[in-house]
């Protein structure tokens, strides 16, 4: 992985954010490049959390691109970004994007510094959630544990309905 | 000239042969006439006598005849005494006998009579008794009948109420297993519906930590 993937990544949680970041900071650099005068991200039409996270993104590694590597060194970004294997999670609820940051370290501290999720949502889940890694898949939802103990619960309504 | 001669001859002959035959027809019949005469006289000889003997004959038989009758009148009237006597006995005795069968006869339809009523008595009896087994037949069989129709009736509800609660059973069945399908779909929506309003979001988010415990312990991610 690139410094400067990793760096995005340092502080992005999410697939969507890492994308959307990837795509302001190549806006930001290609109107910092391109036009005549400074650019402030606040100029541009990018989001309020990500102008923070520009303003606090590692400026020598920002300086490391010019016009004649710009393009280069994104497309590889962006070809990077595309391999990445995000682990997908679906959730029951919609969470906050606080939360959404607060799962995105507790996941990278349980599994891996750099690992991205996507966070999907499924009301049908009831609880808990589904997580999909690289093609796998795994059940920690309710509905899941509802679906697997089926047979137990129609017995304990069977004996409700008897007593 | 020999066939000339020849048939001069044979004139001649003719001649003379009718000329002897001719004197021969007058000699016979001058001998006959002779012998007609003789016959003639024979016969009425012969007749007068017939008649004479013949008359004598006839006053024998009408003295005979007299005679007879006389004695046959007299046999007669004994033959109709006779008779008379014969015929009353034999009246009597055929009136005798005319009873004699009347009265048999008289007792052979009595006795008639008795064995026909005695007859007709034992053949009302044998007729009676045979009704009476006919009715007792009848009444057996159709008692075996209704008895046999009862059974099949019974068993033919049995199977029809076998076959109703067979499917009643399979209805049921069919129910539980739907309603057990659905139960659990059910629990799911009430469960979704409750703790949607029930869980807080630091409930929700424990549970999500819990899974991803679960996840690191479970090796889901190498």
């Amino acid at each position: 992985m690139s410094p400067i993937l990793t760096s995005i990544i340092k502080d992005t949680y999410t697939i969507s954010s890492l994308n959307r970041r990837v795509r302001a900071l190549k806006h930001f650099l290609s109107q910092s490049l391109f036009k005549k005068g400074e650019v402030s991200p606040d100029e541009l039409f990018i989001e309020d959390e990500d102008i923070k996270w520009l303003e606090n993104f590692d400026q020598k590694l920002l300086s490391t691109f010019n016009a004649n590597n710009f393009y280069a060194e994104f497309q590889k970004i962006e070809e990077e970004v595309k391999k990445v294997t995000p682990l997908i999670i679906y959730l029951p609820i919609e969470f906050p994007d606080a939360e959404v940051i607060k799962l995105g370290q507790k996941v990278r501290s349980l599994f891996s510094p750099n690992l991205i999720i996507d966070i999907k949502y499924d009301p049908t889940l009831i609880a808990g959630c589904n997580l999909v890694y690289n093609g796998s898949s795994k059940d920690y939802s309710l509905k899941k544990a509802i679906t697997d103990n089926q047979k137990r619960i129609i017995e304990e309504f069977g004996k409700i309905g008897k007593a | 000239m020999l066939p000339g001669i020849l048939l001069a001859s044979t004139l001649i002959l003719l001649v003379l042969f009718l000329l002897e035959r001719r004197k021969n027809q007058q000699l016979i019949k001058k001998q006959q006439g002779e012998v007609i005469e003789k016959a003639q006289e024979k016969s009425y000889e012969l007749l007068h006598q017939a008649i004479a003997h013949s008359q004598n004959v006839y006053s024998e038989i009408e003295k005979e005849e007299g005679e007879i009758l006389q004695k046959s009148l007299q046999d007669s009237t004994a033959l109709q005494q006779e008779f008379e006597n014969k015929f009353n006995n034999e009246l009597v005795s055929f009136k005798n006998s005319i009873d004699a069968s009347q009265v048999e006869y008289q007792k052979y339809l009595e006795d008639l009579k008795r064995r026909t009523e005695e007859a007709q008595i034992r053949n009302q009896d044998f007729i009676r008794a045979q009704i009476d087994q006919v009715f007792e037949n009848f009444e057996q069989k159709l008692s075996d009948f209704l008895l046999e129709t009862e059974q099949r009736s019974v068993t033919s509800i049995d199977l029809e109420l076998k076959a109703a609660r067979q499917l009643i059973e399979t209805y049921k069945t069919q129910q539980l297993k739907l309603i057990d399908e659905n139960i659990v779909a059910m629990l799911e929506k009430t469960l979704s519906l409750v703790l949607s309003k029930k869980l807080t979001l630091k409930d929700n988010v424990d549970l999500i930590y819990e899974a991803l415990e679960k996840a690191k312990v479970e090796k889901f991610i190498v």
